[in-house]
């Protein structure tokens, strides 16, 4: 059993993009290295900008072609269109790279971020977005990022699914995206940006060093020596700062916990990666496509050792060079896509956006190459692909969401969902021309649906309500964000 | 084992007395920079930067205590270095003696803890070294691990400080040199003179004078310029030949050359606004033409640049791929030296758009910014940047934009900074003669010491910085020593 799993690391282990298939003969031997039920998973891959809505969304044949209403509600229909039939030509540009993965894929077109849209005022930007998207929940700035009051979804997720002697969670990055993952209570959990310093956590590799190694064979019991002081001096502590300690104690236990078990592990230590580039080099030659590589294949790694069953990946902005361009994406494309006047940003955003679907494939194909159970290690993981706002010059409303993989876990793939725009928005002051008066269905139940696949009793992620803005003598309505949304599961 | 309550005094409490001290501060984790030269300096065992565990990169100050949240990760990376921490000090241990193994990691321990053992302290430390089991080289090494991973090696436990002193003097080395006590601190905790704010003072005083103050002065104001370790921007090549990596390198070290010389000899508002001596290499030919060629030298800006603002490193990161930027330059100005930071972008603004008709820089800034519901800010946002329009996007001095005249007449709104001039100098000036902006400065240093915004109950110590800041001509020392007596008032006082 063994044998197999460390063959099957070393085979997925520091490759480049065009060796990211793991070979089939691994499914005979792997098959039989995980008896029983396997457990759930899930990735959740976050990157900037949202996405370029005329070329991400897809206009299945006979389907109407619908705007979002400004005024009034449209009274359309929802429809769903299933992907497996399609031809790859039906495929939206920045999709039609996940063409291969269609029958375990879910688009969602037309979710909106309801809590988002009714927190101050409803101006998005980047910060309070990536805050909301996992937290449905508000947050405070703190320097250039913002912390949420709430815990995100992953955190509440690996609250209930984690394995107490694993890592609850691994919060992975590439460049410096700031947070997305939140402990609650403003606490973020900023990524590691480094694959090298990710695999030092994760794998532990062996050390030349016998005093060190000393150290690190008796971390259980020096831990449990700094848990006995933590211990004595928190009763003597006022509320605020027990609980900085209380934390601090419980991290270390949880380390402790950890240390026995993740080095009996039956699975062998893929070789290391490089190290990252430093940040200001990530847009020279292939440095981004590496760092996101190794950080794809530690995620595989991590998921097919369970070192952990909830992974959040925050991709940091791709950067301009990457895919030929002159300047910076952010400020001279991100912002000025999709207006009539700037082709060159919305074929340029159209690229950006396409590169992380090709991304998101490798990361499922992967995943799809390893046998576990009657399946693949894809079909009991849930990989998310999300973004922090709509599109690159901001919003809320059509936030675009594919999910790839779940079918173990009861998520219904193979299809294309089309949400019509329903909800009155929450936004006081709408922008006519930016923001529509109705939007989609709330965000915050999707979160919900995908903590049901998880197997949890999680029914509302932050906000329990929002109430919609009173516009033009429409009264307010409380619109209610608990319970998941209908049709993404079994 | 554990470590128990005891006697009070400088040397001689366990930290878990039944009272917390009055007025002491809450308990908050060193950074990683203060651990950098506590936990991971100790006697001559050093550990590499690049093995110690960073705190998450964020705008705003380093020493925000929002930064030191635990975290799995932030866990796993410090255990991982106290590993090879505790290794490398066995290696250099000279010690074959058990007893003398005793000492070094007592006198380890005491390094860490940043202060002197109780007697309790003493006892639990020596328990922890159990050669019988690992052999001498291996237990010296777990047993310091143990030692490094106690709450009062990674805190600031000021509330179970056992004397006014012991929290006085951690909170003051910590705030002042980002490192633990000497011995004279340590002797004038344990010889009560710390528990007056005389003696407060007296000490305070020594410190902003020692070497070990510059550092913390140069990483505070590279901090409050934003221009801490920022990431190197890139820029139109056609525009910009000879701009690389390596420019962007040399300005920052220029920054902390121009910075320390201030802090060193002159540490006063006026000066860290109006100095035009810069110190030059010649890897800044870019910015500075052949003149800088040659050799290290200073070169004269008089009545061109003005002190910090005039840096290249400052001027560059508050700019686009091809032009300045008067919106991040104006917004600077309003935020940190004037406290009055504008309104967030809001999601409606359109992008900037470097093609929209306009001859210079200023004719698209403002013909994108200045009409309709953008103008309620960017009036007062874009006339501070103004000031800024004779330096282009790498902090080139430049008489023209475009071919044209370059237009660097600038407004400033509100209170007693309501004018106008032309040019950064004559900007600086303004500020610098600005009775809010030096308030300002005072707030910013007060957020930087205190680890994040101040509350109501921090605003007495304000004021009397402030008083100190404005009776000394604006001196970054008196302000410093002002804050640093008042916000240990409470403390001292009991209150």
């Amino acid at each position: 059993m063994s044998v197999s799993r460390r063959r099957l690391l070393r085979a997925g282990a520091g490759l480049t993009a065009g060796a990211l298939a793991l070979p089939s003969w691994l499914a005979p031997m792997l098959a039989s290295a995980a008896p029983g039920r396997p457990p759930r998973r899930i990735v959740f891959v976050c990157h900037d900008h949202g996405t370029v809505y005329d070329q991400w969304r897809m206009h299945p044949p006979g389907r109407p072609v619908t705007m979002d209403g400004l005024r009034p509600a449209p009274d359309g229909t929802d429809w769903e269109e299933p992907l497996t039939p399609l031809p790859e030509s039906a495929f939206s540009t920045i999709l039609r790279p996940l063409y291969p993965m269609r029958s375990k894929m879910l688009v969602l077109d037309g979710l909106a971020m309801l809590t988002a849209l009714g927190d101050r005022g409803g101006v998005p930007t980047h910060p309070y977005a990536m805050v909301h998207a996992l937290t449905g929940s508000s947050g405070r700035a703190v320097g250039l990022d913002v912390y949420a009051e709430g815990p995100s979804l992953d955190q509440l997720i690996a609250r209930q699914v984690a394995r107490p002697d694993r890592y609850k969670s691994l919060v992975l990055g590439t460049g410096l995206a700031g947070p997305i993952s939140f402990r609650g209570d403003y606490i973020p959990l900023y990524p590691v940006y480094d694959p090298a310093l990710a695999y030092a956590r994760m794998f532990e590799p062996p050390l030349a060093d016998a005093s060190r190694e000393a150290v690190r064979l008796r971390r259980s019991s020096v831990v449990r020596s700094a848990l006995a002081e933590y211990d004595r001096l928190i009763p003597a502590l006022g509320a605020e700062d027990r609980r900085k300690l209380e934390l601090h104690r419980d991290l270390l236990r949880d380390l402790e916990r950890r240390v026995d078990s993740v080095r009996a592990i039956n699975c062998e230590v893929p070789a290391a990666p490089a190290a990252a580039p430093p940040v200001t080099e990530l847009g020279v030659g292939d440095n981004y496509l590496r760092v996101t590589d190794a950080m794809l294949h530690l995620v595989t790694s991590a998921l097919a050792c369970d070192l952990t069953r909830v992974v959040t990946l925050h991709l940091d902005t791709l950067p301009a060079p990457v895919l030929g361009y002159e300047g910076d994406t952010h400020n001279d494309y991100a912002h000025k896509a999709e207006y009539q006047s700037q082709p060159q940003a919305t074929a340029f955003m159209t690229r950006y956006h396409a590169y992380y679907a090709r991304r998101l494939r490798d990361l499922a194909s992967m995943l799809d190459n390893i046998p576990e159970a009657d399946g693949t290690l894809l079909d009991h993981t849930i990989i998310v692909w999300m973004s922090d706002v709509s599109r690159g010059i901001h919003g809320y409303h059509r936030w675009p969401i594919v999910i790839l993989g779940g079918g173990g876990a009861g998520i219904r793939t193979g299809r294309y969902v089309r949400y019509q725009p329903r909800n009155p928005t929450p936004m006081p002051r709408p922008q006519d021309d930016y923001d529509p008066h109705f939007v989609g269905p709330a965000h915050s139940k999707l979160l919900i649906a995908l903590a049901k696949a998880m197997g949890t009793d999680i029914d509302h992620v932050g906000r329990t309500s929002v109430t919609s803005a009173p516009l033009e003598g429409r009264p307010s309505v409380e619109l209610d964000l608990t319970g998941p949304l209908p049709g993404i599961l079994a | 084992m554990a470590l128990g309550s005891c006697t009070d005094g400088v040397t001689g409490s366990g930290t878990g007395s039944a009272a917390a001290l009055a007025g002491a501060d809450p308990v908050s984790r060193l950074t990683s920079q203060q651990l950098e030269v506590t936990v991971f300096s100790l006697s001559d065992a050093r550990l590499s930067p690049a093995d110690q565990p960073r705190d998450p990169k964020l705008g705003g100050y380093s020493t925000a205590a929002a930064v030191r949240v635990p975290s799995a990760g932030w866990l796993d990376d410090y255990a991982a270095a106290v590993e090879a921490q505790s290794a490398e000090f066995v290696r250099r241990t000279s010690c074959r003696q058990e007893a003398c193994r005793i000492e070094a990691l007592l006198s380890a321990a005491a390094q860490a803890f940043r202060r002197p053992l109780t007697d309790d302290e003493r006892a639990f430390v020596t328990g922890l070294y159990q050669p019988d089991e690992d052999g001498p080289d291996r237990a010296l090494a777990v047993a310091l691990a143990t030692v490094l991973h106690l709450p009062q090696a990674l805190y600031r436990l000021e509330p179970l400080a056992p004397s006014v002193g012991a929290a006085a003097a951690d909170r003051l080395a910590l705030m002042l040199w980002g490192s633990r006590p000497d011995e004279a601190l340590l002797r004038a905790a344990a010889e009560g003179r710390l528990a007056t704010l005389a003696g407060v003072e007296a000490e305070v005083r020594r410190m902003v004078a020692h070497e070990s103050f510059e550092m913390v002065a140069v990483a505070f104001l590279r901090q409050w310029a934003g221009i801490h370790h920022p990431d190197a921007p890139g820029r139109d090549w056609a525009l910009y030949p000879g701009y690389e990596t390596r420019t962007f390198m040399a300005m920052a070290d220029q920054t902390d050359a121009f910075l320390t010389a201030i802090v060193r000899e002159a540490p006063t508002f006026r000066e860290l606004l109006t100095r035009s001596t810069y110190p030059v290499t010649p890897e800044l030919v870019p910015v500075y033409g052949p003149e800088a060629a040659d050799g290290r030298k200073l070169m004269e800006a008089r009545g061109v640049r003005a002190g910090v603002l005039g840096l290249p490193l400052f001027l560059t990161v508050l700019a686009r791929t091809k032009d300045p930027s008067p919106i991040r330059r104006g917004k600077f100005v309003l935020d940190k030296l004037l406290c009055r930071p504008p309104l967030e972008v809001p999601a409606f603004a359109p992008p900037f758009d470097d093609a929209v008709p306009g001859r210079t820089n200023r004719e698209r800034t403002a013909a994108q910014t200045e009409t309709g519901v953008c103008r309620g800010c960017h009036e007062s946002i874009n006339n501070a940047g103004y000031a800024f329009e004779s330096f282009d996007a790498i902090g080139r001095h430049r008489l023209e934009d475009a071919g044209l005249p370059v237009d660097d007449r600038w407004i400033l709104f509100g209170a007693d900074t309501t004018g106008e001039g032309k040019g950064l100098v004559s900007l600086a000036e303004a500020i610098v003669e600005s009775p809010s902006a030096r308030r300002c400065f005072v707030d910013q240093w007060a957020q930087y010491a205190l680890g994040g915004p101040p509350e109501a109950a921090h605003l007495p110590a304000i004021d009397e910085a402030w008083a100190a800041f404005e009776g000394s001509g604006g001196n970054l020392r008196e302000l410093v020593v002002a804050f640093s007596v008042a916000s240990l008032r409470p403390l001292v006082e009991g209150r």
